[in-house]
């Protein structure tokens, strides 16, 4: 074999050839694809019959340079047919010509009567080599081979007039056609030459042809050929160039350069290393250009689908995407919108400091395009499109504001749930095929986490979310009450109670169609006037509450003025001047200032907001917290508290005409419960002024003391009188008068605020009492100092089966209960009162006492 | 990216796509771009000062309110913003004003605001008509960079002068000559400037409005006939002349421009050119191909190769006809408002006014343009194809170059201070098809006794008067060499004793051809055609 010179040049190209074949096997069939088989097949054939027949091997040279003729020759109407299919032309007139005078001149080429098999001749230096006689003969394949190769070239002409220059692949097509015509005509061109040009040439070409297929995309090249092999395979050319080389190199260095067989040795060694090297570093990167970034794309995406399965937020996932896509594709921003109100808004950009006021309507053509054509629009191939026509001026200007170039779409099955959009690349680059590929197997996996995220986050919404007004209901409230409270520590959180006024009548003068939407504008106008700084919620139907964290009672009480105008403006409008105007109570509590726990703070600011609409609506009532009045002073104070409502001053008009009613009812049937609850309501009240609770909590718990055995009513008179023991049925009896007082107050015109006190006046501290059975500081603490008060009242009276009992004993009966019965710090402050005599007696005890 | 680039880097079906992709569109996409563009125009010019102005008030959510609430308009309507140019009334910042003939010289001047949108849309049109035109085939365009167009229009600011400017933009043309670089020459001497330029480096498109594009014809056989002067000797000149020379003589006739230039298309517009189309076909050897362009409605439809009549651009304006007999209904009385159809609604066979809405921010909604267009084909779901008949009867344009009205024509007898009697205007052509205006007089019995009243004074004293007071009528004979006034005495009480016979009160401007018969049979004492019957 080594006789005969640049064989091994033969052999590697023919392995070449014959590896580009195996692996293009694999590759999904088309037209093109098979096309290009026949030629590597028929290079295999060229390059195989020449190598054979070098080597002269059985059957002989003769067979294997007709082998290696024939498919030499047909190799020019197979490049013509390569094209053609690539050109996707329809005519097959020329082509049937061809492949005709082809077989018309194959019999001359097998007999050899256009060139006869060559002879080999060995120099005297040992090397064979082969030598042709030609004569006029050749010229009938040539007058074929420069018609097949003018209408190639006609064609590659046409094509590139038709579809540009820029065509995918055409120019590489036009190159790979100039390379096989120069290295063929550099073969016969040379007088003398034994450098195989032709099947250089034929390697190149072959390379080409596969990369034009590449940039159409015709194929994958990681997909059919692994990088090991292709190391190996590069290797191992390398390897048997650099053998092949170092005999050569030796003679020209020794004989050329006269150089002595050391240097000579030196020299060579020397060179083949830096050839090695370099070898090395063009292979690297040719390997890195292939693989390289496929391989990083797939690590990256590998990455991100991961990370996106496992998130539930449509927030998280935009920023997973605007990351992915910008650390592969070059390009300045990248935008996501999302579906909203018939448009696409966008809800993430790349770069902190974009305006996110961009929106695209489902209507505009664009989306139709996306729709109904490509999941990507590029927008150089948009414009080229009836559809850009009908583009908005502003939605151009959009555009090229943005300077959007691209859009992938993310969808549901047909429907689009989201786009994403990219900033024009650096210099004007086009997005090139690896881009486009990676940017829509991105798209179509955020699609998928966006839709579940997206699902997730509307039902967690729809959970949390007031179906009529859209804002956050009770559940939620109570839920973050309770979070910010904690989180607040000891910072300041301030709770508002808004009660629209009046609004029973709104919704029976206008129906209640009018009334929702006017509940719809309140929560529109408090939701403009709390922007960022809180949250708010519709607690019942017609009250909202709003949650002011880390802010203060000033704060809430501006905020509430705001709210109060703007809600006084709503039927402002021409449309709605017809309407009653709106007005709302807004009832204000602030911890830690007058709360010290979150059901304290909603308790508080309830109260407030039953004040304000005691006080005449349409107002703001702040809860103040405790009072730091002082002991001597009590009694004093606790009558010009409770002074208002027997007075019926101001709000308590209403009431006080109320309780008479209700009192002189109770009287009527049984007098001892009548004075009782007098007793009552002024220890309790009093108790209150000392605990420090505010006068409007004082003036509750008075009312409610007055209010809180109304029950009794229903219960009959042999009960209410029995000397002995009660039976358990009427003991029964005798409790329900509790939820009997409820009954009836709760009829009363603006006099629910009293419940929670009269309905926990016989609860436990330790929640063995009733009707409800709650403990601890879950009870209202105006129901605390009812359960205090009526129980000393109950004790220090003359009842039908017992005579009242000794003052200092109830106060230990009271002190044995405290924690267990009784609130423990309400029952010291009230033993202490007793004891001090801040608390003036009834005139029954008082006269015992005396 | 500039068309010449596009040239360079895209596929010519790309290209195509782009411009002329209209063509393949269904009625259906079409009605979808034209009422997407509208809605888009309308929430901008109910917002402007203009718009509120014209709404009086009311505000139209979408096209069929829009057509409910606001009448058709015609100029007088935007006259106060747009002659003050008020550009704070308007909808879109203007680029450019361009201005027009309103009504002679009663009312001489007309301004259209053009927004940069507008402009853009006026290039990429003219662009597709380029393309459509220099087509043998679908997708077969051939245009390129350096193209010589031999440019017979207007310098700015009119319409015609804003072509070289818009093309600039996009391509490197080169005009033959520039009208706006050479707006200092005579409207003869930029002709002759043209052909010389021709003459040296060819000509590839030919624009020019029909009557100009006629007479730079003529004046090419002109020349050629009474000597080349001005023409540069050059051995490709020379060639071109020997070998059109040779062909006239082969053929017994002078010299044509189709001997000397291969024209890749030949554009023609405006009143009056179909009656130049056969000449102007002979002359060069290629059919002229339509073009709809005006200073209100940019240019808004285009021939194709086929020469099967214009399709109208989706973008460039919304457009509503008027059918014909509406718009006569209308004529009669002029309280009247006139229904109007879409494009998907129009008829083949039916004849049409045309009214347009600007789109891309204009001024101009449901604007009246005065102009006829006759629908050549429609249904199926193909796109209408019509082609233009004439300006609105009651005006009477003659070669794209006056507009005479009623009252411009009762401001010229003012002036002219003659005593005549009534009267009716109608344009006619004569055999050679070149149009004309044909005064149809009567002399009160005074004036026939005291002054000089013979067709040829009359006739004189007339067009001096035209030409004083509408200086584009003094342009035709200035640019185009014509008189166009005609004048034929009537028996005096013609007229009225025509009009007591019929019933009915007589157009004074573009009667109806049996009216003019009718007329002339009662003038000698022949019985009167009425509707067919003889009375």
């Amino acid at each position: 074999m080594s006789n005969v010179p640049y064989l091994y040049i033969n052999v590697a190209v023919l392995s070449c050839f014959t590896l580009m074949f195996v692996t293009v096997l694999a590759v999904k069939k088309t037209p093109e694809i098979w096309a290009f088989l026949a030629v590597l097949l028929d290079a295999i054939l060229w390059a195989g019959g020449s190598v054979l027949m070098r080597l002269q091997i059985w059957p002989g040279l003769e067979f294997w340079y007709t082998v290696s003729l024939v498919a030499l020759f047909i190799m020019e109407l197979l490049f013509y047919v390569f094209t053609h299919t690539f050109a996707h032309r329809k005519g097959k007139l020329l082509l049937g010509i061809f492949i005709v005078w082809n077989l018309l001149i194959l019999p001359g080429t097998v007999s050899g009567f256009y060139l006869a098999p060559p002879t080999a001749v060995t120099l005297e230096n040992g090397a064979t080599v082969f030598t042709y006689d030609l004569d006029w003969h050749i010229v009938i394949p040539c007058i074929m081979f420069v018609c097949i190769i003018a209408a190639t070239a006609v064609l590659l002409v046409q094509v590139m007039r038709e579809e540009g220059t820029h065509s995918p692949g055409i120019q590489v097509l036009v190159a790979s056609g100039l390379v096989m015509l120069v290295g063929n005509l550099l073969q016969v061109g040379i007088p003398g030459n034994t450098f195989p040009f032709d099947m250089v040439a034929g390697l190149i070409f072959a390379v080409l042809l596969m990369y034009a297929l590449y940039r159409r995309r015709m194929f994958r090249l990681t997909l059919v050929v692994s990088r090991s092999l292709l190391t190996v395979v590069m290797a191992a050319i390398c390897l048997t160039f650099a053998a092949n080389l170092v005999g050569p190199m030796r003679d020209f260095v020794e004989g050329l350069l006269g150089l002595s067989t050391d240097w000579a040795i030196m020299s060579v060694a020397l060179a083949s290393a830096i050839v090695l090297v370099l070898a090395y570093v063009l292979v690297r990167r040719l390997l890195d250009v292939v693989f390289v970034r496929e391989e990083q794309q797939n690590k990256l995406i590998k990455k991100f689908s991961s990370e996106v399965s496992q998130s539930l937020s449509t927030a998280d996932i935009m920023e997973k995407i605007g990351t992915v896509l910008s650390s592969e594709i070059p390009v300045e921003q990248v935008y996501i919108c999302l579906p909203a109100d018939g448009y696409y808004r966008a809800r993430y950009c790349s770069s902190p400091l974009a305006t996110l006021s961009i929106s695209i309507s489902k209507e505009s053509p664009q989306i139709s395009y996306l729709r109904e054509q490509e999941s990507y629009l590029i927008l150089s191939e948009f414009r080229s499109t009836t559809k850009y026509l009908s583009l908005w001026e502003e939605e151009k200007e959009l555009f090229r504001r943005l300077n959007i170039d691209c859009v992938a779409a993310m969808r549901d099955g047909t429907e689009i749930i989201g786009l994403v959009l990219l900033s024009a690349k650096e210099r004007e680059h086009t997005f090139s095929a690896a881009e486009i590929n990676f940017l829509e197997t991105v798209t179509s996996i955020a699609s998928i986490a966006m839709k579940n995220a997206a699902l997730y986050e509307k039902m967690f919404r729809e959970a949390r979310i007031d179906p009529l007004t859209g804002a956050y209901n009770y559940r939620f409230f109570v839920e973050k009450l309770d979070e910010q409270f904690a989180a607040c520590g000891k910072e300041c959180l301030t709770l508002l109670y808004i009660d629209v006024d009046d609004f029973k009548l709104y919704n029976q003068l206008y129906g209640v169609g009018e009334g929702d939407a006017a509940l719809c504008r309140i929560e529109e106008a408090i939701t403009q006037a709390v922007g960022d700084g809180g949250m708010v919620f519709r607690t019942s139907g017609k009250v909202f509450a709003v949650l002011l964290p880390l802010q203060d009672t000033q704060r809430g009480r501006s905020l509430a003025r705001d709210i109060c105008e703007r809600v006084g403006h709503i039927n402002e409008a021409p449309e709605r001047r017809r309407l009653k105007q709106l007005s709302v109570s807004v009832g204000i509590c602030s911890a830690p200032y007058a709360a010290s726990s979150a059901k304290e703070l909603m308790d508080n600011a309830d109260l407030a907001v039953y004040n304000a609409k005691q006080g005449g609506k349409d107002q703001i009532v702040i809860f103040r917290g405790a009072s730091d009045l002082m002991p001597q002073h009590l009694a004093e104070r606790t009558d010009a508290i409770v002074d208002r409502i027997e007075r019926g001053e101001g709000e308590y008009r209403t009431a006080l005409s109320m309780i008479s009613a209700l009192t002189a009812a109770i009287d009527a049937k049984d007098h001892y419960t009548y004075a009782h609850s007098k007793n009552v309501a002024r220890y309790a009240a009093t108790l209150a002024v000392a605990a420090g609770l505010n006068d409007d909590q004082v003036r509750t718990i008075y009312a409610a003391g007055l209010l809180h055995d109304i029950g009794k009513i229903s219960v009959p008179e042999n009960i209410l009188r029995k000397t002995g023991k009660l039976e358990p049925e009427e003991y029964q009896i005798m409790q329900s008068h509790v939820n009997n007082s409820i009954e009836m107050i709760r009829h009363l015109p603006e006099m629910d605020y009293l419940i929670p006190a009269v309905l926990g006046h016989h609860e436990r501290w330790d929640g063995k009492g009733y009707p409800r059975g709650i403990a601890g500081e879950e009870l209202p603490i105006t129901a605390r100092c009812l359960a205090i008060a009526d129980a000393f009242d109950a004790m220090t009276t003359d009842r039908p089966y017992r005579k009242g009992l000794p003052l200092e004993y109830v106060l230990e009966e009271i002190e044995r209960g405290s924690g267990t019965q009784f609130d423990p710090h309400l029952a010291e402050v009230f033993v202490q009162l007793i004891r001090t005599r801040s608390l003036p007696l009834s005139q029954q005890v008082s006269a015992r006492k005396g | 990216m500039r068309f010449e680039d596009k040239l360079r880097s895209y596929s010519r079906e790309q290209l195509w796509n782009e411009y002329c992709g209209f063509l393949d569109m269904s009625l259906s996409e079409y009605m979808y771009t034209q009422r997407r563009l509208m809605e888009e125009q309308i929430c901008l010019w109910r917002q402007s000062g203009l718009g509120r102005m014209l709404l009086r008030g009311q505000s139209p959510k979408d096209l069929e309110e829009l057509r409910q609430m606001l009448p058709l308009t015609s100029y007088a309507d935007y006259a106060d913003v747009l002659l003050p140019k008020r550009a704070e009334m308007l909808c879109g910042e203007p680029a450019v004003w361009i201005q027009t003939t309103w009504e002679g010289g009663l009312r001489p001047i007309k301004l259209a605001p053009y927004t940069r949108s507008m402009l853009d849309t006026y290039r990429h049109n003219l662009l597709a008509t380029m393309m459509m035109a220099s087509a043998r085939k679908k997708g077969e365009f051939d245009l390129k960079n350096g193209d010589r167009i031999l440019y017979g229009g207007a310098p700015l600011p009119y319409a015609t002068g804003l072509m070289p400017s818009l093309f600039d933009e996009d391509i490197k043309f080169t005009w033959l000559p520039d009208s706006n670089t050479n707006s200092d020459l005579s409207f003869s001497q930029r002709i002759k400037k043209g052909f010389s330029m021709a003459m040296s480096g060819g000509v590839d498109f030919f624009f020019g409005i029909g009557s100009v594009a006629n007479y730079i014809t003529e004046s090419f056989g002109r020349s050629s006939g009474g000597g080349h002067g001005g023409m540069k000797v050059s051995p490709g000149n020379a060639a071109r002349y020997l070998r059109a020379k040779y062909i006239s003589r082969r053929d017994g006739r002078t010299i044509v421009p189709g001997d000397v230039f291969r024209l890749k298309a030949f554009f023609f517009a405006g009143t009056d050119a179909k009656c130049y189309k056969e000449r102007l076909t002979k002359a060069w050897g290629i059919m002229p191909v339509e073009l709809a362009a005006g200073t209100e409605s940019t240019c808004i439809g285009a021939e194709d190769w086929e020469h099967r009549g214009m399709v109208f651009f989706p973008d460039a304006c919304f457009y509503e006809f008027i059918p014909e007999q509406e718009m006569r209904r209308n004529l009669e009385d002029p309280h009247y408002q006139p229904r109007t159809c879409l494009m998907d609604e129009v008829q083949a066979g039916e004849t049409y006014e045309l009214v347009i809405s600007v789109l891309h921010g204009g001024a101009f909604m449901r604007y009246r343009i005065g102009d006829m267009y006759h629908c050549v084909s429609a249904g199926s779901g193909q796109l209408p194809r019509l082609t233009f008949v004439d300006r609105v009867p009651d005006v009477i344009d003659i070669a794209g170059f006056t507009r005479i009205t009623m009252s411009s024509m009762q401001e010229v007898i003012r002036l002219s201070r003659l005593e005549l009697g009534d009267w009716v205007l109608k344009k006619e052509f004569n055999q050679n098809e070149d149009p004309f205006l044909h005064l149809y007089l009567e002399i009160p019995p005074d004036a026939q006794c005291g002054e000089v009243a013979t067709r040829a004074v009359l006739t004189e004293h007339l067009s001096l008067y035209f030409k004083y007071f509408d200086s584009d009528y003094g342009d035709l004979k200035k640019l185009l060499n014509m008189e166009p006034l005609e004048i034929t005495i009537l028996k005096y009480g013609t007229i009225a004793a025509y009009e007591k016979r019929l019933g009915t009160r007589l157009p004074r401007i573009n009667p109806g051809m049996l009216d003019i018969r009718g007329l002339l049979r009662q003038q000698d004492g022949l019985p009167v055609w009425e509707g067919g019957r003889q009375s």
